[in-house]
């Protein structure tokens, strides 16, 4: 709906007739506008004008703006000046709070069926949406700048501040501020949607696992069962202001019924580490871990409405925790059984969680990391050209690495394999750069190259601070807070206490003591768990060691614990990454451990720092689309860059 | 002249009235405060970084600020033996005599441990060594205070008496970490005789942790020794404020008299000191 047109017409047509209006709209188009604008005429407006009654005070200017007397008199700046505010106040959107409500179930639903990844660009898409969605016609354009602003900051900046988003970001908030006022910059109203944004897209989780904070785990758990748009929708319902009053007061009950059956479920346990450079794919990332680790399971009000369902009015808390344990350990039933069988005795509450959290090392920090880039913007060739591509190696521990590539061009259901490559890096950091050529002319038409790039000897270690402090009660305290930064009682939370290493792809964490979580052990024997985490976006093609150094000497392991001892160090002889190549994370050893005197009645408390070491094969693989022409066709030059 | 003479007489006189140097001899009673064993690390010993093959040593400054003499162990805990490690963990310490006139800062001594070739842990740059390092030793206070016997039940009858009941006297410490912190006096008529009885307040008012029961010996008034309710309080009911101690006596009732309240303390005694040092790894 264009305010401006072009042809003039009599005064008679404008919406007042008495002024002398300078016509900008013809006759028809006039008394349509005149009717969408008239709050008391307009069918769509009668919705809009009890929304209205709470729009912000452009509502007024609007009036003002659309009075062709006063446009008549004003100057251009003053007349473009809050266009977009007085547009959107004037526009409306009935029952908006409404739509947020519905527009927020239908994600909620769409989250826990599954149908929409939680992690992945949908998901975020919709967020965005509804970010928009809320800022332009719930609160009626204020924060809308605002919101533009986080949108583009969380989406492509990373955290601590980077002064980089200034250059979009003081052009974004002039011009935004000019065409929707002051308010949509400001605007304080945004904040819980920004929050449920910055929760959306990963950034929470993010954030949470970077600097290793300590989050209750109830709160852990509202935090992420809650369908947050549609408690926003609500609060901004007012029944009163409906002609419906029923309709707007049955929704209420039910979105209070979503809230009220979704807290309704198992805690969850807190969340692992993260990479330390965040980017929008690392948020999504740590959301990914998140939701893994935590493990939510079937939404807790649907596990309530299938027991409902069924009948099983008698022991329906029961039925319900059931379905959601079983749904918590399904991805595990197909790899795992032990792993499985145990996850549905943690899920129901009947044994101890016995999960390895790991930490970031603060003097492994940087990640052994490889990614794939194309050479150069060039996405058409001919079909004898290769096409250059850099692998970006980053070897912070200087680790002597052997790469593999290889280049496979893909058009419909043929494959045409390119050259293999091979490299070497022991460098800190290396781009290497290569082309993908193809042994035969490449078909014309639109395909893409698949590159694969394979790393052998990738090590990665893990560092777990344990003491030994026998029966010595009065030391555990001393021990406790100076070396683990908190109380005795405290102590299993102490981020000091988990595994630490460097954010790899992969990760062999492990926790020992009893419970295996707390750092101090005293003359109980403890138990061992160790997991192999991958955390990165490729496959774990085969494991050649994995060890933990742990004074094994001094420990005898349990009859089903499947470690042996090789010196100082417990390895897993039966221990594969066949089959499990995909898998985020899986078993690596569960064992009684049983202590020898030494470490159970030490004369002074024992402090040990045990390393676990995981040497392996990892690939990574990348797609690039291309067209690719005959020779005879030109290829169009790539477009000048205007400055 | 002889108005001369009475002058400097006169002068004389009030220059020895004037300041003490610091040659003069004070009264200073030793026996205040609530230190013990404080532990002083030694600067530089070791530096804060230091890079991975080369040793180092720890050394600490071992000192009784307190008014009693003691012996106990010395040692370190917290430094991993693959990557810092240390010849020997643990020393006894020698027998450390507490403040007094003649050795008014206390004993001293400087306790060393000898690290041997350091490592820093594969795939770290660096490792941060924290370690604890622990005094464990005997200590004791004495409490030593006038006390007013006034078996009188009358006010007119107290206030002819040669001296006044302090109901409750209280003390900021001994020269020990453990202090008797607070005396109730209470007497009461029993017949003929009346019953005297002490309520000792004692608090942990060092900076470190009772590491064994708290013994109370040798309760006296005057001469005659008391009866206590308890002979030791442990340090769990020392934290839950249980550490109240009543002794008592029955004495044939007489006028009032001054006598001197003397009870010892013994405990062992335990005194922290954390410290951290990284090893780098040579690139």
């Amino acid at each position: 709906m264009a305010y401006t047109a072009s042809k003039p017409e009599p005064a008679k047509a404008t919406p007042e007739p008495a002024a002398p209006a300078k016509p900008v709209v013809s006759g028809g188009e006039a008394g349509r506008l005149k009717n969408f604008f008239d709050v008391r005429r307009s069918p769509i407006a009668k919705g809009a004008a009890n929304v209205a009654a709470w729009s912000w005070e452009n509502r007024g200017k609007a009036k003002d703006f659309l009075d062709p007397r006063r446009s008549e008199t004003v100057g251009l700046g003053r007349r473009i000046f809050g266009i977009g505010a007085s547009y959107i106040s004037s526009f409306g959107f009935p029952r908006a709070e409404m739509v947020l409500v519905l527009l927020g179930m239908g994600k909620f639903f769409l989250d826990i069926f599954g149908v929409v990844d939680k992690t992945g660009y949908p998901s975020i898409i919709l967020s965005t949406i509804l970010l928009g969605f809320f800022s332009l016609f719930v609160i009626r354009g204020e924060g809308f700048t605002l919101a533009i602003g986080v949108v583009i900051y969380l989406n492509r900046y990373s955290f601590p501040f980077n002064p980089e988003f200034l250059r979009i970001g003081i052009p974004l908030f002039f011009i935004g501020g000019f065409l929707f006022g002051i308010k949509s910059i400001l605007g304080p109203r945004l904040l819980p949607a920004a929050l449920i944004y910055f929760y959306d897209i990963g950034a929470y989780d993010f954030l949470i696992s970077s600097f290793g904070l300590t989050v209750p785990e109830t709160m852990t758990y509202y935090i992420r069962v809650m369908p947050w748009w549609i408690i926003l929708g609500l609060a901004y319902i007012d029944a009163e202001q409906y002609t419906h009053r029923a309709g707007a007061i049955f929704m209420k009950a039910v979105g209070v019924g979503i809230i009220f059956l979704t807290v309704m479920g198992n805690v969850i346990p807190s969340i692992g580490y993260a990479e330390q450079i965040p980017s929008l794919t690392q948020f999504q990332q740590a959301r990914a871990q998140a939701e893994q680790q935590a493990r939510t399971g079937m939404n807790p009000f649907l596990a309530y409405s299938g027991c409902l369902i069924e009948g099983r009015y008698q022991d329906i808390e029961k039925c319900t925790q059931l379905k959601i344990a079983e749904s918590k350990c399904k991805e595990l039933e197909k790899t795992d059984l032990e792993a499985h069988e145990e996850c549905l005795a943690v899920a129901r509450g009947e044994k101890q969680d016995a999960r390895v959290i790991g930490t970031i090392d603060e003097a492994q920090r940087e990640p052994t990391s490889f990614t794939i880039t194309k050479g150069d913007k060039l996405d058409k060739i001919n079909n004898d050209d290769a096409v250059p591509f850099v692998l970006d190696v980053k070897n912070p521990r200087k680790i002597q690495l052997e790469f593999d590539v290889t280049c496979t061009y893909e058009a419909g259901n043929q494959k045409i394999d390119g050259l293999p490559i091979h490299t070497s890096v022991v460098e800190e950091s290396r781009a290497f750069a290569f082309n993908c050529r193809a042994s035969q002319p490449l078909p014309s038409g639109q395909g893409k190259w698949v590159v694969k790039a394979t790393v052998y000897g990738l090590t990665t270690t893990v560092g777990l601070h344990r003491f030994f402090a026998g029966d010595q009660k009065q030391l555990v305290e001393d021990v406790a807070q100076n070396f683990f930064g908190t109380s005795y009682a405290q102590v299993i939370t102490s981020a000091a206490a988990q595994p630490r290493g460097p954010p790899d792809p992969v990760r062999l964490d492990f926790i020992v003591g009893q419970p295996p979580q707390n750092p101090i052990i005293e003359t109980i024997d403890p138990q061992l768990i160790a997991t192999v985490k991958n955390s990165g976006s490729g496959e774990l093609l085969r494991v050649s060691r994995a060890d933990i150094a742990m004074d094994a000497q001094h420990f005898t392991p349990g009859p089903e614990c499947k470690l042996q001892q090789q010196g100082n160090f417990f390895v897993n002889p039966e221990f594969t990454a066949l089959g499990k190549e995909k898998l985020q994370e899986f078993r690596f050893a569960l064992c009684d451990l049983m202590m020898d005197d030494e470490y159970r009645f030490p004369k002074l408390p024992v402090h040990r720092y045990f390393i676990s070491t995981i040497i392996y094969d990892y690939r990574i693989t990348k797609e690039f689309l291309i067209n690719v022409y005959q020779p005879t066709e030109p290829v169009a030059p790539p477009p000048t860059v205007r400055p | 002249m002889k108005n001369l003479i009475s002058l400097l007489v006169l002068i004389l006189l009030l220059s020895a009235c004037g300041q003490n140097t610091a040659n003069d001899p004070i009264d200073v009673n030793y026996k205040s405060g609530t230190e013990g064993i404080e532990i002083q690390l030694v600067q530089n010993h070791p530096p804060s970084r230091i890079f991975e093959g080369s040793s180092f040593t720890i050394a600490a400054q071992v000192s009784n600020k307190g008014a009693y003499d003691t012996f106990g162990r010395f040692a370190i805990i917290g430094l991993d033996q693959t990557y810092t490690p240390i010849r020997e963990q643990e020393f006894e310490m020698p027998p450390l005599k507490g403040r007094s006139e003649s050795n008014t800062l206390g004993d001293f001594y400087v306790q060393e441990f000898f690290g041997e070739q350091t490592n820093v842990p594969p795939g770290a740059k660096e490792y941060r060594a924290k370690y604890l390092l622990l005094a464990i030793y005997e200590y004791m206070s004495i409490l030593n205070a006038d006390v007013c016997i006034n078996p009188a039940l009358l006010d007119i009858e107290r206030e002819q008496s040669s001296c006044t009941v302090q109901a409750k006297q209280h003390f900021s410490g001994q020269g020990a970490p453990v202090a008797f912190t607070q005396v109730e006096e209470v007497i009461t008529p029993s017949g003929e005789d009346v019953r005297i009885e002490f309520v000792f307040t004692i608090e942990n008012r060092g900076r470190g942790n009772v590491f064994s029961p708290i013994r109370i010996d040798d309760v006296r008034l005057g001469t005659k020794p008391l009866t206590c309710n308890k002979r030791e309080i442990t340090e769990e009911e020392l934290k839950q404020k249980r550490n109240i101690v009543v002794c008592s006596r029955t004495e044939p009732r007489q006028g009032a008299y001054t006598s001197a309240l003397s009870a010892t303390l013994q405990y062992t005694y335990k005194t922290t000191a954390p410290g951290e040092f990284v090893v780098q790894r040579i690139r």
